[in-house]
């Protein structure tokens, strides 16, 4: 409000104007700068004053509550004040004084500032600046005109002369025109947001931002990142797509403005209708999805475990369901299994059968080796091919069985030469080595399921010439500058052991020559044996299985065709650290304990299995309850004193804690399975499993087993010491 | 192709009575059921079971999702995996046999 009520404000001095601090400031302005001229600022002030105050006086009240005048372009009408603006308002209140006018105030020029807020001019006259000076006489007339007008404001409050009245104003005539548009098209849209739908969008910005800084990472953190991601198991396929739950309402809520139970109903009138080209094309492409492979993946898997849930059960230590529904006559296993939970029959230690894996594929495949893997212990791969060489090479299968898939393999590698070793990485839980029979290594990434090995020694000018016997991973301490690293180490019947690395291309290094050591056997021809081996075809001896020492990467044992155990280090390539004389034919396994530290078990073609410790070049004990080659060997997990051997005919637990002369379990193979060729113990069920010579693999479980001694190494080494004074006493009475 | 065969196979396993894919839209893709009202009844009322175990699911936990169903009754059981662009689902009737 710049209309300053100038006339008020001297005549009530010092106090500030009602109307508006503005007007107080604007009042105190005019006294402040050179204290007014009186008369004259007077005179300014009141014809300033003279020709607002008639408009203040309308619309003095009105003004603050009048809207501005917009424009029709948006614009504003509200016609700009004739005086500047002065947006500064100051607040000064300290001048209140009034000091008294003298004629040089009288002379002084009177500046007078104005501030004002927002203001509406509706009428704008602009106000004749009378200098008295100069037309004293019009400044007279002024002012007697002033007069007159205050008197007249003052007479006419109930005055006769002015009378109120209305009037009457000639009403516009109106007319009425219609107009044409184009129909203002409705439709209707509604859609909840439920709490997931906004979570959707928030995580498709984040997904975006994410993937700005994917582009800025280092290749070494990407490497690190896919380390930790990895998941439980290696066969699902872990690479959880990075794309939201897009076609943001999903599947099963797609809105619309009609419902989607609507669109299903149509489904039945839709069908009869021909389908575009276009929707059909968009079904074959969900077809060939690989998400849908995936899931009828993972449906199959809930399909065949509803079929063999008491068999899992048993697998997995759970108690058996019984379902309402009674099975067919045919239930006899599981049946049979119920049965011998309840009643507890036989108390001696047994077998059960549960499963076996067996598909159309591998049939007649002789099961070259079995290893779980070492993340995911359901996951088994198994290996297919031939020990001997034959004249008609077979192609060699790997396949990865699952526990939870028992009706089928999950991944099949088909190789060009029969299979002879497998190992499962520690470091990349999702590589498998493969050692062929003829020699090749290949390296295979199970995630995938292709059939090209991520890596292959084909090309490896290291590689071996003869059947790869046995493949182990080991996590190396590497040098100064290295991290730990895991190296693949082969053993072949070519005598050397090699060791692949795979962090750059598939390099190799060979570990070790095998040379061939005459047997140091005692007795009274020693001299001459001697004398006899000097005469050697080759100094090369063929290895046939290798161990690492469990807590000494370091160390490792290998037994050769001779029958010789040699302990080696990765250290030396030359010397043997120790060698251990005790078989006579082929060392088909030899394996360290996983309790005791320096105690190995052997078994070979001549019957007998030995136990050895790392310190005595003859074996504690041997053992043997058959006439027939014992292929494979296998430590218990659970009991340091327990471990399975499979021969030709049989299977046979051994408890060296009960006795070393006898297994305690031996169950017999039958025609259609063949010869046995190897044995597992399963790492997390108290089971077995025994592969055979016509590509099945058979899952039994343990039952009645002794359990596990308090102290496993303690029992382990009281066997040892009772086995070692016996034969000292053998010894000593011989 | 893959999918295919693996279809097949399941459909031969133990107690499986049917197996069918349905399409984002309603439409089932592949129906192992000679009856035609028979595969559109389950389609449409598997569907809407989903939607609304998904919601349900979702609700709970926005982070979290829906992956697999199964409707376990007295004659046989309804196993549902869901996905954005289709539906498959599988009914066995469930048997304790190897």
């Amino acid at each position: 409000m710049s209309q300053v009520k100038l006339q008020e404000s001297i005549v009530t001095s010092s106090r500030p104007a009602a109307a508006g601090q503005s007007a107080a400031n604007a009042s105190k302005k005019a006294r402040q700068s050179r204290k007014g001229f009186y008369a004259s600022g007077l005179y300014a002030s009141r014809a300033t004053s003279g020709v607002s105050s008639r408009k203040s006086g309308e619309e003095k009240g009105v003004w603050s509550k009048y809207p501005r005048l917009p424009n029709d372009q948006g614009g504003e009408d509200t016609p700009k004040p004739l005086l500047e603006d002065d947006k500064k308002v100051s607040y000064d209140t300290k001048e209140t004084m009034e000091s008294p006018l003298t004629e040089a105030d009288l002379e002084a020029d009177v500046d007078i500032e104005i501030s004002e807020t927002d203001t509406i001019w509706l009428l704008d006259i602009k106000p004749k600046l009378v200098n008295p000076e100069t037309d004293g006489d019009l400044a007279e007339l002024i002012k007697q005109r002033n007069e007159a007008y205050k008197a007249l404001l003052a007479d006419k409050v109930g005055n006769d002369k002015y009378v109120a009245r209305e009037m009457n104003t000639l009403e516009a005539t109106k007319m009425t025109k219609p107009c044409q548009t184009d129909e203002i098209g409705r439709s209707e849209f509604g859609n909840t947001a439920s709490g997931w739908d906004m979570f959707d969008s928030f995580q498709a910005q984040l997904e975006k931002e994410k993937a700005d800084r994917f582009e800025k990472k280092t290749d070494e953190e990407l490497a690190k990142e896919a380390e930790q991601q990895q998941g439980d198991d290696p066969l699902e396929d872990n690479r959880r797509p990075l794309e939201p739950t897009s076609k943001s309402p999903a599947f099963v809520g797609r809105q619309s403005t009609t419902p989607s139970v609507l669109d299903s109903e149509f489904g039945t009138v839709r069908e009869s209708v021909a389908m575009t080209a276009e929707e059909q094309a968009q079904l074959d492409a969900i077809l060939t999805s690989p998400k849908l492979k995936q899931t009828l993946f993972i449906i199959e898997r809930a399909v065949v475990q509803n079929n063999s849930q008491n068999l899992l059960a048993t697998y997995r230590h759970l108690p058996i369901i019984e379902l309402d529904k009674t099975g067919d006559s045919e239930a006899e296993a599981s049946q049979a299994l119920l049965v011998r939970q309840k009643s507890g029959a036989s108390l001696s230690p047994h077998l059960a059968y549960l499963w076996r894996y067996s598909c159309p594929a591998v049939k007649g495949q002789a099961v070259t080796c079995m290893v779980w893997n070492k993340q995911n212990k359901d996951i088994l791969a198994v290996s297919y091919g031939k020990h001997e060489y034959e004249p008609e090479m077979k192609n060699g299968l790997v396949c990865c069985w699952s526990v939870k898939n028992i009706q089928q393999p999950e991944r099949v590698f088909r190789t060009k030469s029969g299979v002879t070793a497998l190992s499962w990485s520690t470091q990349f839980s999702y590589l498998l080595a493969a050692g062929l029979f003829d020699g090749h290594v290949l390296i295979f990434d199970v995630r995938t399921g292709s059939q090209e090995p991520v890596f292959d020694s084909y090309l490896s000018p290291g590689r071996h010439f003869g059947p790869v016997r046995q493949l182990e991973w080991v996590r190396k301490e590497a040098g100064k500058h290295e991290e730990t690293q895991e190296v693949l180490v082969s053993a072949s019947s070519d005598g050397r052991v090699i060791q692949w690395s795979i962090r750059k291309g598939f390099e190799f290094k060979e570990l070790m020559k095998l040379k061939r050591v005459t047997t140091v056997l005692p007795g009274p021809s020693q001299k001459q044996k001697q004398q006899k081996a000097d005469a050697l075809i080759s100094r090369q001896a063929s290895g046939s299985s290798m161990a690492f020492n469990p807590n000494d990467k370091n160390v490792y044992l290998v037994g050769t065709e001779d029958g010789n155990l040699h302990k080696c280090s990765c250290s030396y390539n030359e010397q043997y650290l120790e060698s251990y004389f005790g078989h006579s034919s082929p060392v088909y396994s030899v394996k360290w304990s996983p309790f005791l530290t320096d105690v190995f078990i052997s078994c070979a073609a001549d019957w007998t299995i030995n136990l050895w410790q790392a310190d005595r070049t003859r074996p504690v004990t041997t053992m043997g309850s058959s006439t027939k080659s014992i292929n494979s060997l296998s430590w218990s997990p659970k009991s340091s004193c327990i471990f399975a051997c499979v021969n030709d005919g049989q299977l046979e637990v051994w408890n060296m804690a009960h006795s070393t002369l006898d297994p305690i379990i031996t169950e017999p193979t039958d025609e259609d399975t063949g010869r046995y060729t190897h044995v597992l113990f399963s790492d997390n069920s108290d089971s077995l499993l025994v592969g055979d010579a016509q590509g099945n693999v058979q899952v039994f479980k343990l039952e009645n087993m002794p359990s596990a001694p308090k102290n496993q190494a303690e029992a382990l080494d009281r066997v040892i010491q009772l086995a070692l004074k016996t034969e000292l006493n053998a010894s000593q009475t011989a | 192709a893959e999918v295919e065969e693996t279809f097949k196979r399941i459909l031969s396993h133990k107690g499986v009575i049917g197996a069918i894919i349905v399409s984002y839209d309603g439409i089932p893709i592949r129906s192992s059921f000679a009856e035609n009202d028979v595969t559109v009844q389950y389609c449409a009322l598997i569907q809407q079971l989903a939607q609304k175990a998904k919601s349900a699911v979702r609700d709970l936990d926005p982070g979290n999702d829906l992956t697999f169903l199964r409707i376990r009754s007295k004659k046989n059981e309804i196993m549902v995996a869901p996905s954005p662009d289709y539906l498959l689902l599988v009914v066995q009737e469930p048997n304790d046999q190897p």
